[in-house]
């Protein structure tokens, strides 16, 4: 074998193939070049540990720092078919200004599956999320506007008693658990939500 | 006993004690990586805090679509090449050895040349461009795949392979510069075509 610093690079990092090391670990018990390199390589990783009390410091730096608001963003749908693949559902029907005044590229097709409108929404959550209440939010809602959907889901909501977050606001939303997200997929196997916690809301009137 | 994904999914939650699980879990390996990238123990610990800190606020957006070590390593690259570029230095002021205790195996003479071959390999590390060290330590060090980095750094895969090539044949050309390192110019002209049959 011949000096072959990459396969000293593989060895080091665990991924030399079983029939590759014997020979590699034999050319460098005669080869002092890539012994130097296959130290230099080990040695990378080193033995140092942090200075004591790091942990300490860290967590009394972190436990003065907020943590970031997510961003979230609104999708909006038109189609049974993009309803399936939401992640967070907002069920909207003619909301034309606000969050929906973004949204008349959206497909009008029930065989458009691509999304219409993903925006970022932290903006308009602002009035009815502050302080610390925001960061609880799911991180993505996605915007449902087929009628009918928006019934039967609204009637499920209705008999599982689950209450609106913002009864007095514009917005009707609803906060689902997993065990609810499981039950309204059972129930409404057409939405196919991911079974996480969910921001349900509703745009449209009765 | 706290498992790291309850951690992980508390944390985002804004529990900062499950946060201190991670912060304790990873300390060793993000001060190493940092210590690595700035070279000397002081700006390492400053950089692997920031690190840590850029982490916490950051939670409640980690969606999991990397690995957490991964992230959080990148998170300590990131915060080193910005620390680097802050202070503009490059280059560490103090030799690592003269903060760090390293170990000493063996006989005297033996733990000499290993803290020579150690301080080559940083002054080595330090000569290249933060943005090639970063992505020379993701791979080598902390076993990055070139998908993973990819991902973390917005690269494509063949500019994460390309960069570490390149990475690689001026580490290998420093080493054999500066004598810890003698090699026939082939296996220096090696490093430019990553060995990717490994």
């Amino acid at each position: 074998m011949t000096c072959d610093f990459d396969r000293i690079d593989a060895l080091c990092a665990g991924e030399l193939p079983e029939s590759q090391r014997a020979s590699v670990l034999a050319h460098m018990e005669h080869c002092p070049a890539c012994r130097a390199y296959y130290e230099a390589m080990a040695g990378l990783e080193g033995e140092e540990t942090a200075p004591e009390g790091f942990t300490a410091r860290v967590m009394d730096a972190v436990r003065t720092t907020p943590q970031q608001k997510v961003r979230r963003k609104v999708s909006a749908w038109r189609s049974f078919a993009a309803v399936a693949a939401c992640a967070v559902l907002v069920l909207g029907l003619g909301f034309g200004s606000g969050l929906m005044g973004a949204d008349s590229a959206a497909p009008e097709s029930a065989n458009d599956s691509a999304p219409g409108m993903t925006r970022d929404l932290e903006s308009d959550f602002a009035q009815y999320n502050s302080g610390d209440d925001a960061e609880d939010l799911p991180l993505t809602i996605h915007v449902v506007e087929d009628p009918a959907l928006c019934g039967q889901v609204r009637s499920w909501l209705a008999g599982q008693n689950i209450p609106q977050l913002y009864p007095d606001g514009p917005r009707e939303a609803y906060d689902l658990t997993a065990e609810q997200v499981q039950s309204i997929n059972r129930d409404i196997p057409l939405l196919a939500l991911p079974e996480e916690f969910l921001q349900l809301e509703l745009k449209s009137a009765e | 006993m706290m498992d790291e994904l309850r951690a992980i999914a508390q944390a985002k939650k804004g529990d900062a004690d499950a946060f201190a699980f991670l912060v304790q879990t990873y300390e060793t390996s993000v001060y190493r990586l940092a210590l690595r990238m700035c070279g000397n123990a002081h700006d390492a610990e400053e950089v692997a805090q920031e690190a840590f800190v850029a982490a916490w606020k950051g939670m409640p957006a980690f969606r999991g679509e990397s690995k957490f070590s991964s992230w959080l390593y990148q998170l300590t690259t990131n915060a080193a090449i910005d620390f680097l570029r802050r202070e503009k230095r490059h280059r560490a002021t103090t030799p690592i050895e003269d903060e760090v205790d390293l170990a000493a195996p063996g006989t005297p003479q033996q733990a000499a040349e290993a803290a020579e071959v150690r301080q080559a390999l940083q002054q080595a590390l330090e000569a290249l461009t933060p943005e090639h060290r970063e992505i020379f330590l993701l791979r080598q060090m902390r076993q990055l795949s070139y998908e993973e980095i990819g991902q973390l750094l917005g690269l494509e895969s063949g500019t994460v392979k390309s960069r570490l090539s390149r990475a690689k044949k001026q580490l290998r050309e420093i080493l054999t510069q500066k004598g810890n390192l003698f090699a026939p110019a082939s296996v220096l002209e090696k490093g430019e075509e990553e060995n990717h049959d490994l």
